[in-house]
């Protein structure tokens, strides 16, 4: 079995084991919310599923599909709980077939973070761990809500205002990285091209220095120019000397262009 | 013993295996009143809280299994 810290594009992960007190407390807090609700020694392992939890953290949005994949590969999602996205009220989710096994909810404040609830059964007990996937600009903002927000400021409205702008901020620094992250991969590809260019203007300028030799040009002129060619290797350079044999501009033909010259004036002579 | 055995064991021995009931209400902003209007066993909360007081480690041990 892979574990999170070795899948791909993971960039770090934590984990913590619930605090006793705050498990006898969401249980107390769940009876508050539905007292019809029965939470006892028999059954507290199963009910409460975050009694371990996990977040695994990674650097840009899109690479949340692999860690998915990952995810579902690699370990057993517990099939009573669907995993959920949780998402900004007007985050916009493009309906993708890969999205049909995923609950999509807004979340009231804000909060951006795909959860699972995976099962182990290392003994004879089966242990429930909740895995939340988010990036780290996601967590510096939770981390920011809960620690300055719960449980006694939640009814401030400056703080909960300042909280809203703080995520909309990380959100946007989201954007950011993946426009970062386009960008360059554009500049990889265009380096890439331009080596490539660089690599066929080489080969042309030496099939032109063979094209050189052969001509009928006078001699000086023949020395001046494969000088040129030898010492610089710069594509302005050749243009200066070359100019008198140009009549085309064009950068992309502008080695054939000189060929042709050349062989004009060859056959003028 | 390796030191990952003897921070185990201090974590151990460290957690608390008796329920401090103040501070849960304190942590549950609840006063006792409004915790027996819920109708929750004080001792059976108590079982739980101290079985997954001795569970902690081996959870620990299970989360670093899955982690890493």
């Amino acid at each position: 079995m892979s574990k999170f810290l070795t899948f791909s594009r993971v960039h770090s992960v934590r984990y913590r084991i619930k605090n006793p007190e705050h498990l006898i407390e969401k249980i107390i807090r769940k009876r508050i919310e539905n007292n019809e609700r029965i939470i006892d020694f028999k059954n507290y392992k199963d009910e409460i599923t975050d009694l371990i939890g996990v977040r695994v953290l990674h650097l840009f949005k899109s690479e949340y599909s692999l860690i998915n994949r990952n995810i579902r590969e690699n370990f057993q999602i517990a099939a009573a709980h669907t995993p959920i996205i949780y998402k900004r009220n007007g985050d916009v989710v493009r309906q993708r077939k890969s999205l049909d096994t995923f609950e999509i909810k807004d979340h009231p404040r804000g909060y951006r973070s795909i959860h699972y609830i995976l099962e182990s059964t290392p003994t004879i007990n089966t242990y429930y761990i909740e895995v939340q996937v988010r990036t780290i600009f996601e967590e510096g903002w939770s981390e920011i809500d809960h620690k300055l927000l719960y449980p006694d400021n939640l009814k401030d409205s400056l703080l909960n205002e300042f909280s809203m702008i703080l995520n909309s901020l990380s959100g946007s620094a989201d954007s950011m990285a993946t426009q970062m992250k386009i960008l360059k991969l554009e500049l990889e590809s265009m380096n890439e091209e331009h080596e490539l260019e660089i690599k066929k203007r080489d080969e042309q300028i030496k099939s032109l220095g063979g094209l050189i030799q052969k001509s009928n040009l006078r001699s000086d002129d023949k020395e001046e120019i494969i000088k040129v060619i030898e010492s610089s290797g710069q594509y302005g350079s050749y243009r200066s000397i070359f100019k008198k044999y140009l009549k085309s501009t064009s950068n992309d033909l502008f080695v054939n262009s000189i060929g042709s010259e050349i062989q004009k004036n060859d056959s003028e002579q | 013993m390796k030191k990952n055995d003897i921070i185990g064991n201090i974590s151990l021995l460290t957690m608390p295996t008796k329920i401090n009931w103040t501070r849960i209400f304190k942590i549950a902003n609840i006063d006792e009143e409004k915790f027996n209007d819920l109708g929750l066993d004080k001792q059976e909360l108590s079982k739980i809280y101290q079985e997954f007081a001795l569970l902690h480690n081996d959870l620990e041990a299970l989360a670093l299994f899955f982690c890493v």
